[in-house]
């Protein structure tokens, strides 16, 4: 934890009147990063009967939060402002009462359209993918498949309009929303199918995919080539002269059992992967070699797709931060050290996605119910306070009976 | 629904260049200042200005190179939001320095951004730029494919992190760059006790592969914070390391060698250095603003071009200012790019001289970083805006008016003037001034420069005069209280004296043929004829004739048939016809003072009527020349004291190809001001003086067309500009200066400094040290007194008061040690209306603690008398980040929270009242307007309260919703707010409070959002001009001046939505149409673009971008209307005249 101490806050106010501080903003979300804890006093408008299989935050304002349960039901929330105490109110929702081209069944991966939150997608196990217009909640396009598919993801970088869409017999399905055009099929993953994909951050023709076999596969979409490389675990990244790495072979295998979640840091030089396996390997994304961190083991239960959550400060690589679902916890690591920082306890039930705001150094988390994290614990502890002043009670009487209808949960309390 | 516009540009040095740019025999300096630059020719006397360029873009990398198929030399510009350009300088018929873009494009990706600022090296014999953006990667121009307009870059992955310093290696057979680069970031060796490394490694760029290939040399180097590469001889692998406090050379395969000097003690941090001609010689500064000469002694072997380097000497040369930038330009001549202080010319002496080694030829001001300002606006009177200003021990205050300049050529002292008139005798220049007294009058002769009193016999030296000038065939009239002389032969010769029997003359007027006087109620017409002076007519008027003007309307005519006569008793303005006296029309001024003085004169051919009223307006009317009739009165209201008004043949000098003469009309007042028309408008400029009596242009054979003009501390004869613009004037005060307020009720300004023994000066006394009176403040406060004696420190933190007048330091007060002043503020408590309090908030300080755990006091005091008197003192748990006056008590912002406190009389103490409000983070800055108080936190933006007087509590009325890192933010109206952000934006909000829903009520709506590029510190009330009209469209009542880290000082005006509506149609056509230097778009430089967010620009108007409308011919203006007529989209509804008028009030406003 002491690396996240930084510099006087006085001090750098005073440089950055000067203009001789430019990192200000990093440093003091720094200070936050690693310091999270339950917001108590938070509330997301309550809306999924069932348990939550899967978030996204639009990327262009960080303030529309989309939730798909596994009855197939999506909802949005408006994360804004991020005041202490605050119910956050829907902006919409799509079920079978409020929209007939709602999805049937588990909704598997939602998409927010990058620099631009007009257009989302949405993928269910009803092997259907829905393209819909936000400002009317419509729905514009509909492709449907044969198979089934768990994942679907779109690249970050502007003017992007293909969507990969990894399905359950091993297929890699790009499609174009502009064209309409769904034909194009890698065969990548062959033996069991593929769980994951996630495109690079930087570029818009490569992207990585996570198999049930413990595959990981760098593919370039341009290139008749299935994939060009397959992360390997004993390519390892080491200054020890005896231990020879290997190097990737066609046959190489990221994990042991199925990947379970793929994750590339904010640096674009690295991957995170979590696999059945119980362990998270750090990745650098050039070479295909692995980095020997220890993280320890994760126990992923039965979650089909995990999605951690990956901070990094802009200022400072090495002050990065990963978020994972363990179970009921969230884990938070330092993704280059393996150190374990804190464990966020709180929910009852196998947690399945967590996502970090980076605007409002905040962290969303969900298993049957959505939590928001972030650095307030001594605002609460201040509100906390005001709140038992006799004088106050009076107006607060509603908010109070409010909290106390809630669990709380203590933040120090270890799993096992 | 704002219009934002520039009143300074930047001053900030951001990069320098040198090259042939401008053509291929003339050297050039570059010096860009944030979103300009400007190019300079170096002479061997100096540098002279020829041409300053608006980017659109903050300059990041400017870089003067040639490229192998030119004979001159090309500039490559990088801006901030990642565009490059390459622009050429030609010459053409329009403009003899015309910029070309060669060829842009946007440098920008997806990667990682680096938190080093980009960084750029040339080589230009194999035709490569390369460029540092983001981390990981680097980009390569080839400059060779540069064939069509778009600037193309290659990324090359590089694993290097945390690149510090890259630069190619000169002469070798590939392309050869060397990178200087550390595993950790910075920050790291500040925190920590980790020893400092940094590594050298050098690469090859494959160029036909596009690819990089790691080369052998590699060196681990473990120098204080090295942040500089010189690469050093040709074909070799060495180069130059400069750390804060250490140099070295590093060479393939050979020893270290590190400098030994007693110049690097470890306090030293060198910033900045540039290379000498092509030699071994280098100038270094470091962070105190001392300068150094490096020079590397070596010996060259002979056949194979290697020099071995022997050893390393390091001169101290002297003293300038903090300079971030240096570069020697030839002819010994070195210019010093400064961001603390003004930026200067220096002349570097081969030998020593008068104990120096440098001497300074010029500095140029630089404003920057503005940290804090105060607005006075006297009565109206004298609008200044004063700024804390620069660092350390280049600080400085900044005195900023607007108005017309004067420029002294020499001056007379002489006190207690009535009058000036100027004589050509025996010449055709004006060589004589005749200055009336009370009861007496002098001649001086001006020969050259030099002058002289003289007395010709035939003039009346015993009376005071009340007019004089040169007549018809070469004679010489001067009239005084006595009589009217008309004399000839150089002044020798007395021709004709007219005397009145009963009464002294009171009034008189002149032309060259003509002449009246008046004497109480009667008036006389005189004739000028060669050797006669010939009563013509006089009448009897019913009241005193307190002024007269027989001036001709047009200036070549020789008489005029009209004279204006102004009133006693029966406040009115009669027009007479000459010679018979008739009275033409009777206009009464409405007014309770007597005019003062009237004249009749033409601008573009309308005849006009100028009165002044002894109280200080003017009014003014069109004159009907054939009829004698006056029509369409206006007034405006200049100074508060009685206003002469004088027609002066006003030459423009700017223009030296076609000396234009234009007549302007001068008025003399505590508030003077030049009268002149433009575009068939009226316009008042304030002149940059503080009181003038009276004025005489005077056309010397030395000086030129000159002016004289008589203040009440002499006589100054000069030149004043043509146009009105701002003027600063500096004090230096040799230590960091925070904050400033002024004190209406005592004329004094208070600041609160900052001295640090590290950084002290041998030329400047720190202000704080020239205080007449220095007063230690002491504490009863155990806790503090207990803290503060523990520690020493090196820095001293004072309290001073200055004179608003001299600018001299009154008292000093020092703090006590580790105290640290944080925030100032002048306030009147409740209890004790009548009496002005200073209250000081300060903290004690410690090295690398938790803010929260600080100890603080405020610190009450009175100032009468020139007498400080601590009043009491109040201990606060945290740092007092802002305080205010509020309600009659004292706002203050401690932490997160928001409190009150009052002061009670009779127990001269400071109670903290209950009531206070919590934030989240921390409270960075507070503004208030009525009971509303506007709250920005460290993360969570702005919040709006309210305090509720009846039940003592403040109540959150709504906040922004987006989380930004606020700098300032400033009221506009009661629902209205601005803020800017550190990334170099503007946004405005407002507030919902009809709305009916809760949820829209608490929250601020974003108004607009606009990229200013630049980083403002503070926003303040006022404007640099007064509103002279009434009958403008614009109201500058809700002007907001703002000043930023680059010395850059805007003003933001709130736009009714119909002028909105008008001014963004004509930015959307003018933004196609005027085509910026490097093509960057105009929508794409301003919008908002911050860590994490961006959107499209809205809600304001770009004020520089609108006023380029002016400069377009005027066909030009036209067809942008008429052509928006057939767009279907943007539409003016307006006509060319008034768009220019329009456009021309705004343009005035700053």
């Amino acid at each position: 934890m002491d690396k996240y101490r930084v510099p006087n806050r006085a001090n750098l106010l005073r440089a950055r009147e000067y203009g001789l501080e430019t990192s200000f903003i990093h440093i003091e979300q720094t200070r936050r990063l690693a310091d999270f804890t339950l917001c108590k006093y938070r509330n997301l408008t309550s809306y999924h009967h069932s348990s939550i299989s899967t978030m996204n935050l639009d990327q262009s304002e960080s303030r529309y939060l989309l939730s798909g349960g596994s009855n197939g039901h999506i909802c949005c929330h408006d994360m804004l402002p991020s005041s202490l105490v605050t119910t956050h109110p829907i902006v919409f929702q799509i079920d079978r009462n409020s929209n007939r081209d709602h999805h049937t069944h588990n909704i598997c991966s939602l998409l927010w359209y990058p620099n631009d939150n007009g257009l989302f997608v949405t993928l269910g196990l009803d092997k259907k993918l829905k393209i819909w217009d936000t400002n009317q909640v419509k729905m514009v396009d509909e492709y449907e498949f044969s198979n089934f598919a768990y994942s679907a993801h779109m690249p970050s970088t502007a003017n992007a309009s293909v969507i990969a869409v990894a399905h359950e017999n091993g297929d890699l399905r790009l499609i174009d929303i502009r064209s309409g055009s769904d034909s194009h099929v890698i065969h990548s993953h062959t033996k069991k199918g593929i769980c994951l994909v996630k495109w690079f951050n930087n570029n818009p023709n490569l992207l990585a995919s996570g198999g049930v076999d413990g595959r990981v596969l760098f593919t370039d979409v341009r290139s008749s080539r299935a994939h060009y490389m397959s992360l390997d675990r004993d390519n390892i990244l080491t200054n020890n002269e005896q231990i020879k790495s290997r190097q990737t072979t066609v046959s190489s295998v990221a994990h042991h059992r199925g990947v379970k979640s793929l994750e590339f840091l904010p640096d674009n030089t690295h991957l995170l992967t979590v696999g059945a396996d119980d362990l998270m390997y750090l990745w650098n994304v050039n070479n295909g070699q692995r980095l020997l961190v220890n993280y320890g083991p994760i126990t992923t239960n039965n979650v089909r797709i995990l999605t951690i959550a990956c901070a990094q400060m802009k200022h400072d690589r090495t002050k990065s931060v990963v978020y994972v679902p363990c179970g009921k916890y969230v884990r938070v690591y330092d993704i280059l050290t393996g150190q374990r920082l804190t464990t966020l306890s709180g929910h009852l039930m196998p947690v399945s996605t967590c996502i970090y705001n980076r605007l409002s150094v905040e962290l969303y988390s969900c298993s049957d119910d959505i939590l928001v994290w972030g650095a307030v614990k001594k605002q609460q502890e201040d509100y906390e306070i005001s709140m038992k002043n006799p004088e106050r009670r009076n107006e607060a009487t509603k908010t109070l009976a409010q909290i106390l209808n809630r669990d709380q949960w203590s933040d120090d309390e270890d799993e096992d | 629904m704002n219009y934002v516009v520039t009143v300074q540009q930047p001053t900030e040095v951001t990069a320098v260049a040198t090259g042939y740019f401008t053509s291929a025999t003339e050297f050039n300096l570059i010096v860009a200042k944030n979103t300009h630059f400007e190019i300079y020719i170096i002479t061997c006397e100096g540098v002279k200005l020829i041409k300053d360029v608006s980017i659109y873009g903050r300059i990041k990398i400017l870089k003067c190179f040639r490229l192998s198929n030119m004979n001159k030399d090309v500039l490559f510009i990088l801006t901030d939001k990642s565009h490059g350009m390459i622009l050429d300088c030609q010459k053409t018929e329009n403009d003899p320095y015309e910029i070309l873009t060669k060829c842009h494009g946007s440098l920008k990706d997806n990667n990682r951004a680096s938190i080093q600022p980009p960084s750029c090296t040339i080589d230009t014999k194999h035709n490569l730029i390369l460029l540092r953006i983001s981390e990981g990667i680097i980009k390569l121009i080839y400059l060779k494919d540069l064939t069509s307009r778009n600037l193309e870059a290659y990324n090359i992955k590089i694993n290097e992190q945390y690149i510090i310093d890259i630069q190619f290696l000169s002469d070798h057979q590939k392309p050869t760059f060397i990178i200087l680069y550390s595993r950790k970031p910075e920050s790291y060796y500040i925190n920590s006790n980790e020893p400092e490394e940094y590594y050298l490694c050098t690469y090859e760029i494959e160029v036909k592969e596009r690819d990089i290939r790691r080369l052998t040399w590699t060196e681990k180097l473990t120098l204080s914070k090295a942040s500089f590469l010189i690469p050093i001889g040709q074909n070799d692998f060495s180069a130059l390391v400069i750390g804060r406090n250490s140099i070295e050379i590093c060479k393939e395969n050979n020893k270290r060698l590190e400098i030994k000097s007693s110049l690097l003690q470890k306090t030293t941090s060198i910033i900045c250095y540039c290379t000498i001609d092509e030699g071994y010689r280098y100038l270094l500064s470091d962070d105190c603003g001392k300068l150094y000469l490096l020079i590397l002694e070596h010996d060259k072997h002979n056949e194979n071009l290697s020099i071995t380097v022997t050893n390393i000497k390091l001169d101290l040369l002297g003293e300038i200012s903090t300079s971030r930038y240096i570069i020697y330009l030839n002819n010994n001549l070195a210019f010093i790019g400064s961001n603390f202080g003004d930026s200067q010319l220096i002349r570097i002496f081969s030998e020593q001289q008068n104990g120096s080694h440098f001497e300074i030829l010029e500095s140029y001001a630089n404003l920057g970083p503005i940290l804090d300002m105060c607005f006075i606006d006297v009565e109206r009177q004298s609008q200044q805006l004063v700024t804390c200003s620069g660092n350390r021990k280049d600080s400085s205050l900044r005195f900023i008016r607007t108005g017309i300049g004067i420029h002294e050529h020499a001056s007379i002292d002489l006190r207690n003037i009535k009058g000036i008139w100027a004589l050509k005798i025996n010449n055709q220049y004006d060589n004589h001034l005749v200055v009336a007294f009370f009861d007496q009058t002098r001649l001086f002769h001006l020969q050259n420069d030099e002058i002289e009193e003289v007395e010709l016999s035939a003039f009346d030296y015993q009376h005071q005069t009340l007019f004089c000038t040169n007549v018809t065939s070469n004679q010489y009239l001067q009239i005084t209280t006595y009589s009217i002389r008309l004399i000839g032969d150089s002044g020798q010769d007395l021709l004709v004296e007219w005397k009145n029997m009963n009464d002294e003359i009171t009034v008189a007027s002149a032309n060259t043929t003509q002449c009246v006087c008046a004497s109480g109620n009667q008036l006389f017409y005189f004739e000028i004829g060669s050797g006669n002076l010939t009563e013509i007519n006089k009448c009897e008027l019913p009241h005193n004739i307190a002024c007269l003007d027989i001036t001709p309307l047009d200036i070549r005519e020789e008489r005029t048939n009209l004279c204006v006569i102004g009133l006693w008793t029966q406040i009115s303005i009669w027009i007479c016809r000459l010679p018979t006296l008739d009275i033409l029309h009777k206009e009464l001024l409405t007014s309770d003072t007597l005019p003062r003085s009237a004249v009749m004169i033409t601008f573009d051919d309308q005849p006009y009527v100028f009165v002044s009223l002894a109280d200080g307006p003017i009014i003014y009317y069109l004159l009907n020349s054939e009829q004698g009739l006056l029509y369409e009165r206006k007034k405006v209201s200049l100074g508060t004291k009685p206003t002469t008004l004088t027609i002066c043949q006003h030459t423009d000098l700017s223009n030296s190809s076609t000396v234009s003469s234009r007549t302007v009309l001068f008025a003399c007042s505590d508030h003077p001001s030049v009268i002149s028309l433009s575009n068939n408008k009226i316009v008042f400029s304030s002149v940059n003086l503080h009181e003038i009596v009276c004025i005489c242009s005077f056309n010397s054979e030395y000086y030129g067309s000159s002016l004289t003009l008589v203040t009440d501390m002499g006589v100054i004869l000069g030149r004043i500009d043509d146009i009105q613009k701002l003027h600063v004037r500096s004090l230096v005060l040799g230590e960091s200066v925070q904050r400033i307020v002024f004190m209406d009720e005592e004329k004094i300004y208070i600041i609160l400094t900052q001295y640090m023994d590290v950084y002290k000066s041998d030329s400047i006394v720190s202000i704080s040290k020239q205080a007449h009176q220095k007063i230690d403040c002491t504490t009863k406060i155990k806790a503090i007194e207990d803290l503060t004696n523990q520690q020493s420190s090196n820095a001293s933190n004072s309290i001073v008061i200055l004179d608003q007048h001299t600018r001299e330091a009154r008292i000093s007060v020092k703090l006590l040690n580790n105290e640290e002043a944080t925030s100032l503020c002048i306030i009147t408590f409740t209890d004790d209306p009548a009496t002005p309090y200073i209250v000081v908030g300060t903290t004690i300080g410690f090295e690398n603690d938790d803010d929260e755990q600080r100890l603080g006091r405020l610190i009450l005091f009175r100032y009468k008398n020139n007498q400080l008197n601590m009043i009491t003192e109040k201990e606060i748990n945290s740092s007092p980040y802002k305080i205010l006056p509020f309600q009659g008590k004292l706002l203050v912002a401690i932490g997160n929270s928001v409190r009150l406190y009052n002061f009670s009389v009779e127990k001269q103490e400071l109670i903290q009242q209950p009531e206070s409000y919590t934030g989240r983070m921390k409270c960075l800055e507070l503004k208030i307007k009525d009971d509303f108080i506007l709250f920005s936190d460290l993360l969570g933006s702005l919040t709006i309260l309210r305090y509720n007087i009846n039940e003592n509590k403040f109540e959150e009325i709504a906040r922004s919703i987006y989380p930004q890192l606020t700098t300032a933010c400033e009221f506009i109206d009661d629902d209205t707010f601005i803020c800017s952000e550190s990334d170099g934006n503007l946004i405005s909000y407002n507030k919902n409070s009809d709305s009916t829903k809760e949820q829209e009520r608490t929250i601020l709506n974003e108004l607009g959002l606009y990229h200013l590029g630049e980083e403002i510190n503070t926003f303040r009330h006022g404007c640099l001009v007064t509103q002279q009209t009434t009958e403008s469209t614009i109201s500058l009542e809700n002007c907001i001046l703002m000043g930023a880290i680059s010395g850059y000082i805007g003003l933001v005006l709130q736009l009714p939505p119909t002028l909105y509506q008008l001014l963004m149609s004509l930015q959307l056509i003018l933004a196609e149409y005027v085509t910026s230097i490097g093509k960057i778009d105009h929508s794409s430089w301003r919008s908002f673009r911050s860590d994490g967010r961006s959107n499209v620009s809205y809600g304001f108007i770009d004020g520089d971008l609108i006023e380029t409308y002016l400069d377009l011919p005027k066909t030009v203006q036209l067809e942008l209307i008429t052509n928006s007529h057939k767009g279907n989209n943007i539409q003016l509804n307006t006509t060319v005249e008034e768009l220019v008028k329009l456009i021309e009030e705004l343009s005035r406003i700053h």
